[in-house]
């Protein structure tokens, strides 16, 4: 899907920016490594010192951080705020469906289907009308929310996790082991999500959501692990690298608690926007027949099967896929202004 | 030249194989049984499973298999259908309508997204270009088979403006309605590209040196910001190929186009497995080809990548 390779491709500009050096400092002040406390806390004031000069105007006695900075541009623009209540809605649906709707209403083993309502209009009785089962939409619509939201919140954060992991290791010991990584990933890059994902959910079954989370993740951490070993590469050479290895630390403390927390900024952006995406690739899988079975449903398998009646009742379309889409821009909007945010480029 | 081309080839080698061993070891090292899923939704009768374990060669060692697997890719054989057509004989028969559909959808994308992307750059912060960027992130967000039902329902049924479904009507009638929805999500991300690396360019200090001496407007962007935005644009024009042959799947399914897509659509909901997985292999092997030959016209459009 080409949505990847445009998520890769904003949040790329933010590793040519600088280190989000709070973050690491906040982590070398929690080490208990008296040694460190002196240096880290020279390394934190000329850090500073130099944030404040570069960036921003001081306002106050506190220079902001970098994530002070992101923080205080999200929290003027209208589009974080619209984007979060959206978000915080369908997480309030996805978490509690029961307050929204009755779950017998979805199943017609409850006696909620009753293929009396076969194909009702919306009304004051069933809010989006009804499919061809007689089922209410609304109720499906509700409890279809978790499935694809789950689907997204899983696989990006595996995503991110597993191709962190291997991008930070790639970078940081270069040689052999990053000549080999890099061709696995090279590898995994020449397996479109799409076409991958169709050929793989030919012949795995998985329960329930797994097998779309499966093959989103295997397809899908090779992006995030590029990101993370650019950034690690550059994240390795600075300064306060130097002086953690000066002072004796081990390469995996090195690796763990130095260079990780400065390079993985970019990818928390490439999660966001993840989201959406893995969201709409549930539903375009689902959609095909391929990813939720039944007696599971999403928003995906009711768009799916809508799609035979969609002339007689848009509605049974329209309702989970506004939805959907709806979610998805949430996500990929927040992404877009968190991106722009954390861009210290812009700030000049 | 010579040279960068010969080591593009030789990188190639590895990804080939490695990419076609990842697929089928996805599909059979996995646990589980592959004859079961491979057989999902049709009668379990002996006949049905020895063709399953025919088609794949499951009851060689796996690593036997694969080189079987390859050797049918370098010899054209992708398997047969239960009805003893060859895979690679479908292809070919639908590959036609497939690419005249994704030749429409990325004229279509080509055309209007670098159009309205320097509009866009050269008009920046204006209301035009507000819009475009609202409308571009909604684009992208709409899932391709809502938008392919929503435009279908709204110009084929309801205005009556296309025909709805079909080739009856031939090109370019026919293919309209379906390339534009194909091409949606491309065209927004290349409109967003085309804009912003040109917003880049004209930052440059050699473009603001051409204005200085005064050159036409129009000189500076012809000869002097497109060529070096386009760098960006041909690398998401390569893996581009396989959005569009994925959303084939969707948009000739939905306009009912008989094509590769159809034809995957329907053998997807038919649980005709050897045809999928056939397909599949033959459009991936298309899509690393597409990538090599994007890499090459990289070396040819910027010659710091050729000595690099």
């Amino acid at each position: 899907m080409s949505e990847f390779f445009s998520g890769r491709r904003e949040t790329e500009a933010l590793t040519d920016g600088e280190p989000v050096t709070d973050q690491l400092l906040d982590q070398v002040g929690e080490d208990a490594e008296r040694d460190s406390q002196a240096l880290a806390d020279q390394v934190r004031r000329q850090e500073a010192e130099a944030a404040a000069s570069e960036q921003l105007p001081v306002s106050g006695a506190r220079p902001r951080s970098l994530l002070g900075d992101a923080w205080y541009e999200l929290r003027h623009r209208p589009i974080f705020w619209v984007s979060s209540v959206v978000i915080v809605a369908v997480l309030a649906i996805a978490i509690f469906p029961n307050a929204f709707a009755d779950v017998d209403e979805t199943s017609s083993l409850t006696g909620g289907c009753n293929f009396d309502n076969y194909l009702q209009p919306p009304s004051s009785q069933f809010w989006f009308g009804t499919d061809q089962l007689g089922c209410d939409v609304y109720s499906l619509t509700i409890f279809g929310a978790r499935p694809s939201l789950a689907v997204g919140l899983i696989a990006s954060l595996l995503t991110v996790a597993l191709g962190s992991a291997i991008g930070v290791i790639a970078g940081f010991y270069g040689g052999w082991i990053d000549a080999v990584l890099s061709r696995i990933v090279d590898i995994f890059f020449g397996l479109p999500l799409l076409l991958g994902g169709i050929v793989v959910l030919t012949a795995i079954s998985f329960p329930s959501i797994w097998g779309v989370v499966f093959v989103l993740v295997v397809l899908g951490w090779v992006s995030a692990a590029r990101l993370v070993r650019s950034t690690t590469i550059e994240a390795k050479g600075q300064d306060y690298v130097m002086a953690a290895r000066a002072l004796g630390a081990s390469n995996s403390r090195i690796m763990w608690r130095h260079v990780l927390p400065n390079a993985i900024g970019p990818s928390i952006v490439v999660a966001v926007i993840g989201l959406g995406v893995y969201i709409g690739a549930e539903a375009t899988f689902s959609y095909l027949g391929l990813g939720l079975q039944d007696p599971d449903f999403s928003w995906g398998t009711m768009i799916s099967s809508a799609q035979e009646v969609f002339f007689q009742a848009p509605w049974t379309l329209l309702f989970p896929a506004g939805f959907l889409t709806l979610t998805i821009l949430a996500f990929i909007l927040m992404g877009d202004a968190v991106s722009e945010a954390l861009d210290p480029k812009r700030q000049k | 030249m010579g040279r960068y081309f010969v080591r593009r080839l030789l990188q190639m080698i590895p990804v080939f194989f490695g990419t076609t061993f990842l697929i089928y070891a996805l599909m059979f090292a996995l646990p589980g049984n592959p004859i079961d899923t491979l057989s999902r939704g049709k009668p379990r009768n002996p006949a049905y499973l020895q063709y399953i374990i025919d088609q794949f060669n499951l009851n060689d060692p796996f690593i036997v298999q694969y080189f079987k697997y390859i050797g049918g890719i370098f010899t054209g054989n992708f398997g047969k259908t239960f009805n003893n057509v060859s895979v690679i004989d479908i292809f070919m028969q639908r590959i036609p309508v497939t690419l005249q559909l994704a030749a429409t959808a990325f004229v279509i994308e080509l055309v209007l997204g670098i159009a309205l992307g320097i509009w866009t750059a050269l008009r920046k912060g204006g209301p035009f270009d507000h819009l475009s960027l609202l409308a571009t992130l909604l684009l992208i967000a709409t899932p391709i088979f809502v938008l392919g039902y929503v435009v279908q329902w709204l110009f084929g049924v309801k205005l009556g403006w296309l025909p709805p479904a079909g080739i009856q009507a031939g090109w370019p009638t026919s293919y309209i309605l379906p390339g534009f929805v194909l091409a949606s999500a491309s065209f927004a991300f290349v409109l967003r590209l085309t804009r912003q690396s040109l917003l880049e360019v004209f930052g440059s200090d050699y473009v603001r040196a051409a204005r200085a001496k005064g050159l036409p407007a129009w000189t500076i962007l012809r000869k002097y910001s497109l060529r070096n935005s386009l760098i960006p644009i041909v690398t998401f024009l390569g893996a581009d190929f396989a959005a569009l042959m994925g959303g084939a799947v969707i948009t000739e399914g939905i306009f009912n186009i008989p094509g590769i897509g159809q034809q995957l659509y329907q053998s997807i909901r038919l649980h005709e497995s050897v045809v999928v997985v056939g397909l599949v292999t033959v459009l991936i092997v298309a899509y690393l080809i597409m990538n090599l030959l994007v890499d090459l016209l990289y070396g040819v459009l910027d010659p710091r990548i050729r000595y690099e």
